[in-house]
This record gives structure tokens, C-alpha cells and sequence, in this order.
């Protein structure tokens, strides 16, 4: 029984990842070409200052860390 | 009879010249001319002009032998830039080069590093419209046109590598040659293309703007770190930037750890050296008659110098913002430096801001800007191709 059940699992499961990926890709290949663009657009920008604003936290604390180390010296 | 044939045979590389074909090879011969003219009277970039230049004329001799199966153009091509090997040891080299101690004791300059990537998104845009407007054939192909306006933006982050890297992982083969050549001819371009943007924006005033800079060089455990840690969260928010972030941060791991000196002198000189001179006569490569005398070579070249202009807008307006809240004021031209052409733009600014002042000093403030603007062009080229990667459901 729990041998015929994991079989049913595996076999079901890649179908249903399947399924879901293809509905992702419909819902944004499916878009105007301008839309794309623009959204391209919009979470590229995004992405770059989301990125960027994490380097510039990271440096913060590195300063942090090297006042601190350099105050306790 | 045969003498005839045998002639022909012999000479048929000078019978071609005197066809449609050969007025062709005499144009490429002109615009490899000029490049090679730009490379050594007028000393822009002349490192990847002449090769370039000289690649062209290779390209376009009759019969292109240097292009044939085992040509060595070809080889090179197939070797260093199909694969996308060349863009990143150029960056190994690049990135030994680089110091971000002035970014590490200035971090708020790494803002306009991301600023500065406005024109290519900008130009994404443009491009969108214009591309099955002026090239008729792409029209109802919205693949390649979303494929080629993404190229044609990363030209403006004034970042080679990047550029193939993008035009490379999209497929447009047939496109590289004016996409490459734009985004080094516009790279070698920037004292030329910068300045009246700049001035255009920016009152003499904000130009006279003097910055604080503090002398005092960032730790050495920060020098080490940062590299690492920048891998890092680029590597797991935009993986698609990896390869080009990576190289580039090992390269500047090589130099700040201390106990590599020769390894990174070598990245520096020797291997930067010679990936150039082999990337720039690959890319000269390209330049064939018949896939660069094109209308798409024109509308390129154009879009790459809108992106260029955007890209050094996008910094400046950045700047002119952030002085709307702050006490401490920028001077607006250390925005332009946001663009990836390092050390080439922080040089123009500080030369800019002398002209204005001479005892006015903002090398340091342009410099953070500028390796800031290597990074973010990486990650737009990341982002861009995760984005429409993921618009077109796969390449």
C-alpha cells in the first residue's frame, strides 16, 4: 500500500510542477510587448537599487564593526 | 584557356573588388580606417579601437580566409566570446584594478551606480518602438525584438563586457558586431559625449560644488570582505549576474587579499592585456560588409548613444534630487560617473570640475561613482536578462 502511494506521489508530482510553471510562463509571455517592456523596466530598475541599497547596508556595517574595533583597541 | 582560368583563379580576390561586393569591402576598409585614425591621432581607447579596427579590415579582405572554418578569427570568436569566456577574464583584470576603498569610506556614492543604469532601461523602451518601426523584417517577431532592445540598452552602461555578455546570452550573432562596436566606440567616447550632456544639466554653480573627502584608506578586513559579501548577495538575488560579478570580485579579491601580488599584477597587466588585444580583434572580426552595411547598424549606433546620454542624464538628475534633501550638497557631475566606463568618466568629471574651479577636487567622490557604476551595470545586465528571459519563456 505504501509502496503503490509513494509511487503515486512521484508520478504525480513533476506533472503538477509542470502545470504550474507552464501557467507562469502563459501569464507573462501572454502580455503586450509594450507591457513586457514596461515591467521589465519598472522590476529592473527596482532590482538594480534593491541590490545596490544592500551593498551600501553591507558597508554601513562593515564601518560599524571596524569603529568598533578600532574604539576598543 | 587555362592560363585564363588559372589567372582568374589567382586573382580573383582584385576581380572582386571591382563589384558591388568590393565597394563594400572598400566602405568596411573607410569605417576601420576611421577607427584606427580615432585609436592613434586622437588616443581614444586606443587599446580596443586599433585592434578592432584592424580586425575589420582582416574580416573584409576577399575570401575572409581569417573567417573560415579554422580562420583564426573565428577560433577566437568561437573560443572567446560564443562562450563568453573573454568578457570575464577582461573583468578579473578589471576587477584587480579596481580599488573601493573611496566607495567604502563613501558608501552613499553607490547610489549612483544604480541611477545611472536609467538610460538603458530608458532605451529598452525606445527601442521596443522603434526597432519594428526602422526594421520592418523584426515586425511580429516580438522575440527578437525584445532580445535586441535588451542589448542595445545595456550599451548605455558604457560597459563592454557587459554588452557581449548580454548580446551573447540572447543569441543575436548576427547583430554583434554593431552592438559591440557601439559599446566601445561609446566607451572611447566618453570625453566627447559626457561633457555637453553634463553641462546641459548642471548650472555653473552646481558645478563649482565643492565635496569633503576623508583622506583615510578603508580597513583591510573591509577591502577583504566586501568582495566576498558582494559575490555573494548578487550571486543569490540576480544569479543571472554571477559570472560577470564574480570575476570581477576575484579579480579584487586577488589584489586586497595581500598575498598575491604577483597574481594580481599579472590580472592587471598581463592578462587584461592580453584578453584586449584578443577581444578587440575578435570583435573587429564581426565587422563583415554584409552583416555591418545594414539599416540595423545605423539605428543601433543611434540607440547605443540615446542609452549613453540617458545613462549620464539619469546620474546627474540623481544627484540634482538628492541635493533637493540634503545639507551636505553634491556636485551634480559626480552623478555622470555612475556610467561603467572606469576610470575613463571619473577622470572627465574631475577634468569638468577643474575647469569650472582648479583648486576644486572630486577625483575620489567620482571614482566611488564610477566603480559603483561598474557594479550596477553588472546587475542591470543580470536583471535584464532574468526579466525577459523570463517575458519570452526561455531563449
Amino acid at each position: 500500500m505504501m509502496k503503490w502511494l509513494m509511487a503515486l506521489t512521484e508520478s504525480v508530482e513533476p506533472v503538477a510542477e509542470v502545470v504550474e510553471t507552464a501557467v507562469e510562463q502563459t501569464a507573462l509571455t501572454q502580455l503586450p510587448l509594450f507591457t513586457k517592456g514596461l515591467l521589465t523596466t519598472a522590476m529592473g530598475l527596482l532590482g538594480v537599487f534593491l541590490v545596490l541599497t544592500l551593498f551600501f547596508v553591507t558597508i554601513k556595517l562593515m564601518q560599524k564593526i571596524g569603529a568598533k574595533e578600532s574604539s576598543q583597541q | 584557356m587555362d592560363i585564363l582560368a588559372i589567372l582568374k583563379e589567382l586573382f580573383a580576390g582584385v576581380i572582386s573588388m571591382v563589384s558591388v561586393d568590393g565597394l563594400k569591402t572598400l566602405a568596411m576598409f573607410v569605417i576601420a580606417g576611421v577607427l584606427i585614425y580615432l585609436a592613434i591621432k586622437k588616443d581614444y581607447e586606443p587599446a580596443l579601437l586599433l585592434p578592432i579596427g584592424f580586425g575589420a579590415i582582416l574580416a573584409n579582405l576577399p575570401d575572409a580566409v581569417v573567417l573560415g572554418e579554422d580562420g583564426f578569427l573565428k577560433v577566437l570568436f568561437n573560443a572567446g566570446i560564443a562562450n563568453e569566456l573573454f568578457p570575464i577574464l577582461i573583468f578579473i583584470g578589471v576587477g584587480a584594478m579596481i580599488d573601493f576603498s573611496p566607495l567604502l569610506k563613501d558608501p552613499s556614492m553607490i547610489f549612483f551606480g544604480a541611477a545611472a543604469q536609467f538610460g538603458i532601461f530608458a532605451t529598452f523602451l525606445v527601442s521596443l518602438v522603434l526597432i519594428p518601426i526602422v526594421l520592418p523584417a523584426t515586425a511580429g517577431d516580438e522575440n527578437l525584438i525584445l532580445r535586441l532592445a535588451s542589448a542595445i540598452g545595456i550599451i548605455g552602461a558604457a560597459d563592454g563586457p557587459t554588452t557581449l555578455y548580454v548580446a551573447n546570452h540572447f543569441k543575436l550573432v548576427e547583430y554583434m558586431a554593431p552592438i559591440s562596436v557601439a559599446a566601445y566606440s561609446y566607451m572611447s567616447l566618453v570625453p566627447v559625449i559626457q561633457p555637453p550632456v553634463i553641462k546641459a544639466l548642471t548650472t555653473k554653480k552646481e558645478r563649482m560644488i565643492r565635496m569633503n573627502y576623508n583622506e583615510e584608506r578603508a580597513s583591510k578586513l573591509a577591502l577583504i570582505l566586501f568582495p566576498i559579501i558582494v559575490t555573494a548577495i548578487a550571486g543569490i538575488i540576480v544569479p543571472m549576474s554571477a559570472p560577470l560579478v564574480g570575476s570581477l570580485m576575484f579579480g579584487n579579491l586577488i589584489r586586497e587579499c595581500g598575498v598575491l601580488e604577483r597574481l594580481s599584477k599579472t590580472a592587471q597587466n598581463e592578462l587584461a592585456n592580453l584578453v584586449t588585444i584578443l577581444l578587440g580583434i575578435t570583435i573587429g572580426g564581426t565587422m563583415v560588409a554584409e552583416n555591418f552595411l545594414r539599416l540595423d547598424t545605423l539605428l543601433i549606433m543611434a540607440l547605443g548613444l540615446f542609452a549613453f546620454v540617458f545613462d549620464t542624464a539619469g546620474g546627474v538628475l540623481f544627484a540634482k534630487l538628492l541635493n533637493l534633501f540634503r545639507k551636505e550638497k553634491i556636485n551634480p557631475m559626480v552623478g555622470a560617473a555612475g556610467i561603467s566606463a572606469f576610470p575613463m568618466s571619473a577622470r572627465v568629471i574631475q577634468k569638468l570640475a577643474k575647469e569650472e574651479d582648479p583648486y576644486n577636487f572630486i577625483l575620489m567622490q567620482s571614482i566611488s561613482a564610477n566603480v559603483s557604476g561598474q557594479l550596477g551595470s553588472i546587475v542591470a545586465g543580470g536583471m535584464v536578462i532574468t526579466l525577459v528571459t523570463m517575458m519570452l519563456g526561455g531563449v
